[in-house]
């Protein structure tokens, strides 16, 4: 009888692995008992699996730290993108230092609606957002103005970036600025500032190059979310966040002038 | 208690033994460091808005996979292609040690370049079954495809695969 025929590659697989039925493992047992064919093909699918996992698991040493978004009662996201090489050439290293993973997360993250524009890209990022997800708010304080002279120097370098000056974006009547990041949208640069309203709510402000002539403000519904975006003849800007449309909309009022 | 609240806690607990598994998992679905990172801490926080999905005293790591795999089947993958970056050879990955090139570091060098080499969908089946040691109907339910297939494409895999022996054994 020629055994060789009886099992195919697939059940040779599952025997080697351990999960083979009993009755079949028992046949493909007794046939490499008689069949030299049979145990050629199961070397042929022999691999050294032991060294596999000893390779891979030597892997785990360089895994990057676990997300501090996971460190206890604290929701922010880790820093990767820090000294990402080829990202955005020319910044100085410490606006790079402020660029977190959420801009590599924005790349990320697939919009999910039709159309791939810009806007459902931020919306599908900003829906990611909690309250906590923002590291505590950057204030002002009592001996901190270098701090927050340092936030605003950030602004001056991203208003270098984008095109236009964006310094006045730090303080916003109603909102609690967290931080300003460089993002990245089709090889253009993308600036996300995030806020929060007083009860916690995660409030964005978003502007891209855009040659699109000049639009007002457009109320609409992103993943959710409230927003409104307009155009500037030079930037498009989106404000993005809770399910407020009225906030929104008096956000982008105040911040028109602003860019 | 928020049962919520208790899940998100559950998840936040099994991290630190898991998140590592989780980052070299998508290391060998996207091949890159940098998007490997990105899809892992993706990940974590659709995991952690997800929360009230996950059945408390389940397996955390099953259900992470599983949520890992359709995030970049589903929502990453297309835009990564999109990009047209394709595979990137493993030395440039940076993960092979750079120390002077001794025989089992370049045995590791060579097994990690030739899983890297199968097809997506073999690599996933290698990676679960015989890295994470999920058993064939566990990696089944992680890629929600039925168990023949995986046993396929192992077997397709194991075929690329065996030459390896001659070194590794």
């Amino acid at each position: 009888m020629n055994t060789d025929r009886t099992f195919s590659d697939d059940d040779l697989t599952a025997f080697l692995d351990g999960e083979a039925g009993k009755t079949l493992a028992d046949d493909i047992e007794n046939a490499l008992a008689t069949d030299p064919k049979l145990t050629t093909r199961l070397e042929n699918l022999t691999v050294p699996l032991d060294s596999l996992r000893h390779a891979f698991d030597a892997q785990l040493a360089s895994a990057p730290p676990v997300p501090n978004l996971f460190a206890t009662n604290q929701i922010a996201l880790p820093q990767t993108i820090v000294g990402r090489k080829g990202f955005w050439p020319g910044l100085g290293v410490g606006l790079v230092a402020g660029v977190t993973g959420a801009a590599s997360l924005l790349n990320a993250v697939q919009p999910t609606q039709k159309s791939d524009g810009w806007l459902d890209v931020v919306a599908n990022y900003q829906m990611l957002y909690v309250p906590e997800t923002l590291d505590p708010p950057r204030r002002s304080t009592p001996g901190g103005n270098d701090r927050t002279q340092g936030y605003a120097a950030d602004l001056a370098s991203l208003s270098d970036v984008i095109g236009t000056n964006i310094e006045d974006l730090y303080r916003v009547n109603g909102l609690t600025f967290h931080r300003a990041q460089l993002l990245g949208f089709r090889g253009k640069p993308l600036i996300q500032v995030a806020y929060s309203l007083p009860d916690g709510t995660p409030i964005a402000i978003c502007i891209v190059p855009s040659d699109t002539a000049e639009k007002s403000p457009r109320a609409q519904v992103l993943q959710g979310m409230a927003a409104s975006d307009w155009t500037t003849g030079s930037h498009g800007v989106l404000v993005i966040g809770g399910e407020d449309q009225g906030i929104v909309n008096d956000i982008a009022q105040t911040v028109m002038p602003l860019i | 208690m928020d049962p919520q609240k208790n899940t998100e806690d559950e998840i936040r607990a099994a991290m630190p033994a898991l998140y590592p598994r989780l980052w070299r998992y998508a290391l060998s679905l996207t091949t890159r460091r940098d998007w490997a990172e990105d899809l892992a801490q993706t990940t974590c926080l659709r995991a952690i808005e997800k929360s009230e999905n996950f059945e408390s005293g389940t397996h955390i790591d099953r259900w992470m996979f599983r949520m890992m795999h359709n995030l970049w089947i589903n929502e990453v993958r297309k835009q990564k292609v999109r990009t047209g970056t394709g595979l990137v050879a493993v030395e440039d990955v940076g993960l092979v040690d750079e120390k002077p090139n001794s025989e089992a570091n370049i045995f590791t060098t060579e097994v990690l370049s030739a899983v890297g080499a199968l097809p997506e969908a073999q690599r996933m089946c290698v990676m679960l079954t015989y890295v994470e040691g999920y058993s064939y109907q566990e990696t089944a339910d992680i890629l929600d495809i039925p168990v023949g297939t995986i046993m396929s494409r192992l077997s397709n895999a194991r075929r690329k695969l065996a030459y390896l022996k001659e070194n590794g054994s």
